[in-house]
């Protein structure tokens, strides 16, 4: 019997895995979480998990907090930390 | 969308292992590790009981191009009303057993277990295979998971599988009310668990 096997096969994205594991998209979206970034321009944009769009785009990082819990209700949102604190870096999500 | 009939899912795993509250730990430890390798956690949750039952979780079984079977609980099930040992894993790995000696290249299965050389005693019937031994350990899963499943690219480490199962843990309690489900043990709990799995999976490949 194999103790190992070399896997070959395409890591699914998260659509074809949610796809495949049975959920609806519905479903899907409301388990994905919604990330606040700041764009070059200075405004804060909205984007869904593995979106290439933004949801919205906002001038402040409030209202943009406030959209991304409209967006998703049931799941704290992700934000780009935009100032080095001694709680995080900016490589770091934070959480509102 | 499942797969038709008769066709292999190339990196669907079938998960045999127990179903109740001391496996807990292990049971998303297997759903996050797997997650984490790019594969799909299948189980027989949510099948109903009765005729049929058998032959579907066989349908599942070569639904799936790998199988885990865990026999680390072979010990007896003390709950009322009768004290006996679980047959349900080494049933299904005798299912799993026999789809592999027909069909080589559709399925391999592996065996884990907590404690070496317990096999060999429980099952001798199977003492050509080398199980894989976690120790009870949600990192001995996650390692053992990682020996028995090779990606040559993207292949995610033991912190990292680690990591995730603590946010996916933080995050138990919603997805159970969410699911109005009772245990973790349940389909809509198991779906919404894989896929918060990937979803902090993908997480760990962007921050």
């Amino acid at each position: 019997m194999a103790n190992s096997v070399k896997v070959t096969t395409p890591i699914p994205s998260l659509e074809e895995f949610g796809r495949s594991v049975g959920l609806s998209k519905a479903r899907q979206r409301s388990l994905n979480p919604v990330f606040v970034e700041r764009r070059p321009q200075g405004d804060y944009a909205v984007r869904r998990l593995d979106s290439e769009r933004a949801s919205d785009v906002l001038p402040t990082q409030r209202e943009a907090i406030e959209r991304a819990r409209e967006l998703n209700p049931n799941r704290t949102p992700l934000i780009e930390r935009v100032r080095d604190t001694t709680r995080g870096s900016r490589d770091k999500w934070r959480k509102p | 969308m499942r797969p038709k009939a008769g066709s292999v899912t190339p990196n669907a795993v079938f998960l045999n292992i127990p179903y109740d509250e001391g496996f807990r730990s292990l049971y998303l430890a297997y759903i996050v590790g797997l997650v984490h390798l790019g594969l799909e956690p299948r189980a027989t949750l949510g099948l109903p009981g009765g005729t049929g039952r058998l032959g579907k979780i066989l349908s599942e079984i070569q639904g799936c191009r790998y199988s885990i079977h865990d026999l680390s609980r072979v010990g007896l099930d003390r709950t009322p009303p009768f004290t006996t040992p679980r047959f349900n894993m080494p049933f299904e790995l005798g299912l799993a057993v026999a789809w592999e000696k027909l069909n080589p290249a559709k399925h391999t299965k592996f065996v884990f277990e907590a404690k070496a050389y317990r096999v060999q005693k429980s099952l001798s019937d199977l003492n050509e295979i080398d199980p894989l031994i976690h120790g009870g350990q949600v990192a001995g899963v996650m390692r053992e998971l990682c020996n028995a499943f090779v990606r040559q690219r993207n292949q995610p480490t033991v912190p990292e599988m680690t990591e995730t199962y603590k946010n996916v843990s933080r995050r138990l309690a919603k997805i159970m009310a969410d699911a109005g489900a009772k245990s973790l043990f349940e389909a809509r709990a198991f779906r919404d668990l894989c896929y918060e799995s990937k979803v902090e999976a993908k997480l760990r490949s962007l921050v």
